[in-house]
């Protein structure tokens, strides 16, 4: 296997799926969100997006936290560290890829 | 050129003055030391040290803590409910960033006293007034580039502070503190009049969110 070919096998399949590299690359320059904004800068519907964040959760690239904004329910998002040094290494790999 | 993820990645920042308060933020903080400025100069020449600070301090701390609540005020009613909260990470883990735009500030502001201090000894007021009004216009140039991508008329309001700071620099003669209180009102006026007309946009494109967090 050449190089360029190992490099496009090698890429990471969790963040490679269109809607959950928006969401990481998002989480990626913010230090944290709610699933609104998420869902406003995604254009992606709501199940869908939930489906991503339960995946991107249950890799454990980023933290969920269900809290309160007063009496209004928030759910906020923070990419994790490992989440993070997997993104840096997806965006290298890509680059390498391509 | 830079790749479709790279812009993608920008819209956290500019999602920052999608509602305009930080403009609205910067326009009351202009039009507050203008106003400052303004009753210091109407003091008697008598007025104590004291005095010039009372006025000082008791036009720009309410003036900034109502930018501060009344941005705050803004996300926490309309930006937030309507299309969600995110926070900027500030410098986050890289140091180099924060000095990096230390040094790129001071230089400039050490640059801009060199040029204001020069004129002034050789008599120069046209060149100390056209440092002034070129920071002026520069300064809000820049937020523009930076932050009001996807409204290009924003260009047009640096345009019309460009034209009007021209105007008055024709109209007010005299050393550049004379220049200073009307150009400071014309460029506080320009930023708040832009963040208004911001959030206006903002809030006829959006509505409130009637959806429950998944």
């Amino acid at each position: 296997m050449n190089d360029q070919v190992r490099a496009i096998a090698e890429l990471d399949r969790v963040i490679h799926e269109p809607g959950r590299l928006m969401i990481i690359a998002l989480l990626s320059v913010v230090k944290e969100c709610d699933f609104l904004y998420l869902l406003h800068e995604t254009d992606l519907n709501k199940g869908t997006l939930s489906s991503h964040l339960t995946r991107l959760e249950e890799t454990g690239y980023i933290e969920i936290e269900k809290t309160y904004r007063g009496k209004v329910p928030q759910t906020l998002l923070r990419l994790t560290d490992s989440g993070r040094t997997a993104f840096e290494a997806y965006r290298k790999g890509l680059k390498t890829a391509l | 050129m830079k790749s479709n993820l790279r812009n993608f990645m920008e819209r956290p920042r500019l999602y920052d003055n999608i509602d305009g308060a930080g403009e609205m933020f910067m326009g009351l903080m202009l039009l507050g030391f203008a106003l400052a400025g303004y009753w210091e100069t109407q003091l008697a020449e008598s007025a104590s040290r004291w005095m010039h600070g009372l006025v000082l301090y008791g036009v720009l701390i309410p003036t900034i803590a109502l930018g501060f609540w009344g941005r705050k005020f803004i996300k926490r009613r309309l930006t937030w409910p309507r299309t969600g909260y995110a926070v900027a990470p500030g410098f986050g883990n890289k140091p180099w960033r924060i000095m990096a735009v230390v040094s790129a500030l001071a230089a400039i502001g050490a640059g801009l006293a060199c040029l204001l201090v020069l004129s002034r000894r050789h008599e120069s007021p046209t060149v100390s007034r056209l440092v002034m009004l070129v920071t002026w216009v520069l300064v809000y140039a820049v937020w523009v580039w930076r932050m009001g991508k996807g409204q290009p008329w924003k260009w047009m309001a640096v345009a019309a502070m460009a034209f009007g700071l021209v105007l008055i620099a024709l109209i007010t003669p005299g050393s550049v503190d004379q220049l200073f209180q009307p150009a400071a009102v014309l460029v506080g006026i320009v930023w708040l009049a832009s963040g208004a007309a911001t959030l206006v946009l903002y809030l006829h494109g959006t509505q409130q969110s009637d959806s429950k967090p998944e």
